[in-house]
């Protein structure tokens, strides 16, 4: 599989997918009007991904995400939840800004809800 | 020759033309040639440009009367809706004595959207229930979903208008999963909502609070802020809750003053001191709550409005915006 390179535009996040380390990495901000969309290419990449067994690290960056976008990670979460489940390692990096507390509560809620994926909370002092 | 170097002709030389500068004149006279034909071919190539541009500029001025048209026609349509999803609203005033206060802020973010608010009916045994709800989305979408899940709120109460809030919650999901198609298994379906319900039972001076993504604010007598989380459940999606919400009973006591908010607030972007973007946050919604000299529900509500604002700064409104302020009614 190819790397991957989105850039980021005012509603929707910085997506990169590095092949060689199987890595993804959302980053910036997330409120597409039609989340659905914008993340289908990459919900279908990772329903790939997850077909074989591969090690997976999924890094979070965001400081806002709609509830539209909400769902989208929710689902993500489920297929990688499956996927560890299963055997494989899952680990999902959630940085946040040590000051941004509702954006740690979101990935604990995840965290709480998927408990299969390997959670390292990342907090980022400026 | 050319008219212009005959008349410099008879102005210098006297219309003489000595033999040795013939050769001389007849290149000016042909520059001068060259130049008309020059000055011609520009004339023209301008007037075809100026005459293409008027076309174009026609042509422009028509597309953006259609545009302006076709969205004169949009906006018309979110009038209509605008008057429609306002209509279904509570009416505040016709609700308002149940209560000792009630204040609801309600600002979609394009008119119409996915927050509401809802007021059940009250029962024989004289309890009723006043409910937030956020959809997933805001403008026409959010507004869709906001009508399914009114008119699903109304089915449910009618078959029994003292389900406790967590039945009604669970029910909601349930309801909502199907009314959007949402099956369980490989489905990609990404809707549903955020909701939290206060019953208020004047006999007993209790409430019951659940909730699934919208936290209760509490504000005591002594003007100290609780807040009681909500539970990590998300309701009418394809994935299935792995919990049935928390409830719990708050004793009522005088003064005491409750609110809900929506995230539209909470996650509203702004500038942090240090320069960087970061939503409002519960914590500075907390602050202006009690930063609030006086239990008074308009003025709560107005205190983090002012406050969500300046944080906004210039930055977008990101999302809907309601809070559901109230007091009940204590004997």
């Amino acid at each position: 599989m190819s790397d991957v390179h989105i850039k980021s535009s005012d509603r929707t996040p910085e997506f990169k997918f590095i092949s060689s380390a199987c890595e993804l990495s959302f980053s910036g901000e997330s409120y597409p009007e039609n989340a659905l969309s914008f993340y289908k290419p990459i919900l279908e990449k990772i329903a790939i991904l997850c077909e074989s067994d591969t090690p997976l690290v999924i890094k979070f960056k965001l400081i806002y995400m709609n509830s539209s976008s909400l769902g989208i990670f929710r689902n993500m979460m489920n297929t990688l939840n499956a996927h560890a489940k299963r055997g494989n390692k899952v680990v999902v990096v959630w940085m946040h800004f040590d000051d941004d507390d509702d954006t740690r509560e979101i990935g604990e809620d995840f965290h709480e809800l998927f408990s299969s994926i390997e959670f390292q909370f990342s907090p980022i002092t400026d | 020759m050319h008219k212009l170097l005959e008349r410099q002709l008879r102005k210098y030389l006297k219309g003489e033309s000595p033999e040795e500068l013939m050769p001389f004149l007849g290149a000016v006279d042909a520059a001068y040639c060259d130049l008309d034909h020059d000055k011609k071919f520009i004339e023209n190539t301008l007037e075809i440009s100026l005459k293409e541009l008027d076309a174009l500029n026609a042509n422009l001025q028509s597309k953006q009367k259609e545009l302006q048209s076709a969205l004169n026609v949009i906006l018309d349509s979110i009038d209509y809706a605008t008057r429609l999803q306002q209509g279904q609203l509570p009416d505040i005033h016709k609700v308002k004595s149940r209560f000792s206060q009630l204040e609801v802020y309600w600002q979609p973010r394009d008119q119409i959207g996915g927050d509401f608010w809802w007021v059940s009916p009250v029962g024989p045994s004289g309890k009723f229930n006043i409910i937030a709800v956020d959809c997933t989305g805001h403008g026409v979408p959010g507004a869709m979903l906001a009508l399914l899940a009114s008119n699903l709120l109304g089915q449910i109460y009618s078959i029994d208008v003292d389900f406790e809030p967590v039945e009604v919650l669970m029910k909601l999901d349930e309801l909502m999963r199907l009314g959007l198609n949402q099956k369980i298994d490989g489905s990609i379906g990404n809707d549903g909502c955020d909701a939290a319900i206060v019953q208020i039972d004047p006999n007993s001076h209790t409430i019951i609070y659940s909730g699934c993504g919208i936290d209760l604010y509490e504000i005591g007598r002594s003007g100290i802020v609780q807040r009681h989380n909500s539970s990590n459940i998300s309701l009418g999606y394809p994935v299935l809750p792995s919990k049935a919400p928390e409830q719990i009973i708050i004793n009522l006591e005088p003064d005491q003053v409750f609110l809900m908010s929506s995230d539209g607030i909470l996650d509203q972007i702004g500038i942090s001191p240090l320069g960087r973007k970061m939503s409002f946050g519960s914590t500075r919604f907390k602050i202006a709550l009690e930063n609030t000299l006086r239990r008074d529900c308009q003025e709560l509500i107005e205190n983090i409005i002012q406050e969500m604002n300046v944080w906004r700064g210039r930055e977008q409104v990101r999302d809907d915006q309601m809070i559901l302020a109230f007091a009940p009614l204590t004997l």
